[in-house]
């Protein structure tokens, strides 16, 4: 492909622009995200083609000015810069103009290939602007395109400028244009004449550019002359600045900074009054919603029942109600979930092709494909349901412009353990209400621009209930807790909110650094969410979760069913039990033993824990395996030895003393002492949903083991809770916050808290009840 | 004026007794700002907001005019079309006039 046929494109913007819907207008699936090298802020770039041009365009991060105080800002000025893209496209809030012209003059500062999108046609005509377009282009000297990034309008218009500019770039200079800054003038124009006889630096950067940003004092600008000059002649060139900014100080009572702030702003304010006319001013009635939304106590109410009916759609859309068409494995149509369909394909409908395909032998690589590759693979995809619902109401609540008001109301409480409003919404997202699922609440605090807060709150989202420590919780609150249920899982709750905002006040004193960031915040205009881009949103993020993370996910796995699964016993006919207690995994398990013991966890707890560390969900099946449980299908006679006990327990754990009714429908069926309407849902859940008949026989089991008491029971809960993110968590942690050091400080605290949090609980238990 | 950025109430000759902090202005009030008095980036990321010196404001909610015991909410502001939430420790930098 001819060189000229690439085109670099960039999208700029501030916040709340409309940005993000023109780029996905623009480049439609064609996306990437990354991270920029070294910095935690997300690099989204996609393409589209226009005849044989291949248009790369790169959404930088929505910033309000092109100073270099914040990362979003630096990020986005040394593209500008550095990476010299043919166009650059400034998103704009049409509404908005004066405000968002500002930041414009700063673009054409730059003097880079500028095209102007002004967004949001149908708010400002809804307000009552009209705006001049022509008259706008003329003053500004750039092509001026209105549009509506919701429905499309004007993007067409937009590719065609981008190419009809692109193909300029190639032999003409893009437009010289100057804000006059009065009195700072003479300084300007002396500085500029300097810089501009400084190789190469004349070549690389328009120099009155960096003239004004040397009376801004920038840092950045310092450095790039510092770097940009053959000799050390930028000494004295800075110091004879440092030294006419104090004298400008001393003359004027205002630093240089202000003054061309406020020359900015006058100039965008005579142009608007140039460009625009207001034919009527509509009552606004987004401030009376706010007058609700955004009070102290009514606004915390908000908050909890929108999250509620949030969570509650999300996770029932994906697993709890039965609404997916399915033709199940006895070839009948059936409504299930979508979660419930992936997994019947990766459980039935796959390994049942392959049989009829392949007839594999039993054996290592039967093993491999089935219970590594493919359950693995399944297990990526079957978070995608999830991921897929969570990030579609999370885009309604983007874009409708709620985000923002819950970032009000909750942050001063948030803000006292060093966290954002906004960490809210990742952390019920997590499990905060138990029952979610900690990796898309990790992808979800991408929305937070204070990426202090935003790393701190990835780094506690793990410490909530996700849904696969539900069954483990479940297994032993029905084995030892039956008749405090309620009391347990407010506890449960109650624990894990006080330990995550705990380490996150501790962690960021401690690691992380900085002072939390003082609350600033647009509050944007209330508008109704766009279908298109809502499923776009939820379609682009589940996609990028199966490609990105999903492929972490399956090495682990695999890995993890290598531990599980050798050294293979001598004797084919080993039972599964015997086979997994000279695992490698098993082996691993002793190792810990010595100091598991502190906290009463012998190897096969061990073992289930490891098998945790590749998803929670594992932790039952395994203590299932390690305690027998799926021998005993098979073997009656060792079953036996214990039934009398078992039966008794059964019958003690129902409470109803009844063999007659199926296992499924006796067990665990004691009245709930019901401590709240959501409590009683997750114990409903947790009598019903969350434990299956192998779980159930498991709680009878433990009851019976020597080795397991309420306390054991207790501080394995506290462990599951605060151990080990899952594998396919580690892994999002590393791609989100772009460094791997943020996911092993989260393995590395989390798992020596639970380790710490567990041998204090259970060796002072025993203390006081005079058992140590 | 004499402002001191690093410390918590920045010490200022008020140039009359308009002047205030914006923290002590209440619901409903309208103002003038007069200076940020924050460090570069807040002042930076403010004024890419709107907020600049001589910019008309109108605080909506979380205002309260009481000196002696503030109130620590958010303020939001209605600065032309754009409302802006500020936390009370800018507010407490903000100067404004009434």
């Amino acid at each position: 492909m001819d060189e000229h046929n690439e085109i670099l494109a960039a999208l700029v913007g501030q916040p709340n622009s409309g940005k993000s819907t023109v780029f996905n207008y623009l480049t439609g699936l064609h996306q990437t995200v990354a991270n920029y090298p070294g910095v935690t802020v997300v690099k989204k770039s996609g393409h589209y083609h226009d005849g044989k041009r291949h248009i790369e365009v790169v959404d930088l991060p929505g910033t309000y000015s092109l100073t270099s105080y914040s990362q979003e800002e630096r990020v986005t000025r040394d593209f500008l810069l550095l990476e010299r893209p043919e166009v650059v496209v400034i998103v704009i809030d049409a509404s908005n103009l004066r405000r968002h012209l500002y930041f414009v003059f700063q673009l054409l500062e730059l003097q880079i290939p500028l095209v102007i999108c002004l967004n949001m046609m149908d708010i400002a005509h809804r307000r009552g602007f009209s705006i001049d377009i022509a008259e706008l282009e003329k003053v500004l000297g750039v092509p001026v395109i209105p549009a509506n990034g919701r429905t499309g309008e004007g993007l067409e218009e937009l590719r065609r400028q981008i190419n009809i500019i692109s193909a300029k770039h190639d032999h003409e200079s893009p437009v010289t244009w100057k804000v006059n800054y009065g009195a700072l003038e003479p300084l300007i124009e002396e500085f500029d004449k300097i810089l501009s006889q400084k190789e190469p630096l004349v070549q690389d950067f328009p120099t009155r550019w960096l003239a004004v940003k040397l009376l801004e004092n920038d840092r950045e600008a310092r450095r790039i002359i510092q770097h940009h000059t053959h000799d050390k002649d930028w000494e004295p060139l800075l110091e004879s600045c440092v030294k006419k900014v104090e004298d400008y100080e001393k003359q004027s009572g205002d630093s240089p900074r202000k003054t061309i702030a406020s020359s900015r702003n006058t100039l965008a304010e005579t142009i608007e009054k140039q460009t625009v006319q207001r034919t009527f001013v509509p009552h606004r009635n987004s401030d009376t919603l706010d007058l609700i939304l955004c009070h102290p106590f009514l606004g915390l109410i908000s908050v909890a029942a929108v999250m509620f009916i949030t969570f509650q759609l999300a996770f029932n859309l994906a697993d709890g109600w039965t609404w997916f068409p399915w033709i199940n494995e006895a070839g009948v149509f059936e409504w299930n979930t979508p979660l419930g369909v992936v997994d019947s394909i990766f459980s039935i409908w796959i390994p049942a092709l392959l049989d009829s395909c392949f007839h594999l032998p039993e054996g290592d690589l039967h093993s491999l494909i089935y219970d590594g590759v493919i359950a693995g693979i399944g297990g990526v995809l079957t978070f995608v349901p999830t991921i897929f619902f969570i990030f579609l109401f999370i885009s309604i609540l983007e874009q409708s412009g709620y985000i923002a008001r819950v970032v009000v109301v909750l942050d001063r409480l948030m803000r006292f353990f060093g966290l954002h409003g906004q960490s809210i919404l990742p952390m019920i997202l997590g499990g905060g209400i138990v029952g979610g699922c900690a990796l898309p609440a990790v992808m979800a605090t991408r929305s937070m621009r204070e990426q202090r807060e935003r790393i701190l709150t990835i780094m506690v989202v793990p410490l909530m209930n996700c849904g696969a420590k539900v069954p483990v919780f479940a297994l032993l609150i029905s084995a030892f807790f039956l008749e405090y249920q309620g009391l347990i899982l407010a506890a449960i709750i109650l624990i894990s909110w006080t330990i995550a905002l705990i380490v996150a006040s501790v962690l960021g004193k401690l690691f992380i650094g900085g002072e939390p960031s003082p609350l600033v915040i647009e509050l944007p205009t209330y508008q109704v969410p766009g279908l298109r881009d809502m499923l776009f949103t939820a379609g682009l993020q589940s996609w990028w979760f199966v490609k990105k993370a999903g492929t972490i996910i399956l090495a682990v796995n695999v890995f993890l069913w290598v531990l599980m699964y050798y050294p293979r016993p001598a004797d084919p006919n080993t039972d599964a039990a015997t086979q997994l207690a000279n695992s490698y995994a098993a082996q691993m398990g002793r190792v810990f033993e010595p100091a598991s013991q502190y906290a009463g966890f012998d190897w096969r707890d061990n073992v289930a824990l490891i098998g945790g560390f590749a998803a929670k969900e594992v932790i039952v099946s395994t203590m299932a395996t390690m305690y027998g449980i799926e021998t005993e299908n098979e073997n009656d006679e060792e079953d036996n030895e214990n039934s009398t006990n078992e039966t008794e327990i059964e019958n003690d754990i129902n409470g109803i003393g009844s063999v007659d009714k199926p296992e499924e429908e006796n067990i665990l069926k004691e009245p709930v002492d019901v401590q709240g309407k959501g409590l009683t849902m997750e114990l409903e859940e947790i009598k019903t949903d969350n434990l299956d008949i192998q779980g159930k026989r498991l709680a009878i089991r433990l009851r019976a083991e020597a080795g397991w008491t309420p306390l054991k029971a207790f501080v394995f809960i506290l462990f599951v809770m605060i151990y080990n993110p899952c594998l396919a968590t580690c892994a999002v942690i590393w791609r989100e916050t772009g460094h791997i050091k943020y996911m092993l400080m989260t393995m590395a605290y989390t798992n020596g808290l639970a380790f710490l949090v567990a041998v204090m609980v259970y060796q002072l238990a025993l203390f006081l009840t005079g058992h140590l | 004026m004499i402002a001191n950025i690093d410390s918590p109430t920045p010490e200022i000759a008020f140039r009359s007794e308009k002047v205030d902090y914006l923290c002590h202005f209440s619901e409903g009030q309208s103002g003038t700002i007069v200076d940020l008095i924050l460090e570069p980036e807040l002042q930076g990321r403010l004024m890419g907001m709107g907020l600049f010196t001589g910019t008309r404001f109108r605080v909506l909610q979380g205002g309260n005019a009481s000196k002696t015991k503030p109130s620590s909410r958010p303020i939001l502001l209605a600065i032309g079309n754009t409302r802006i939430a500020i936390g009370h420790s800018i507010a407490s930098k903000i100067l404004v006039e009434k």
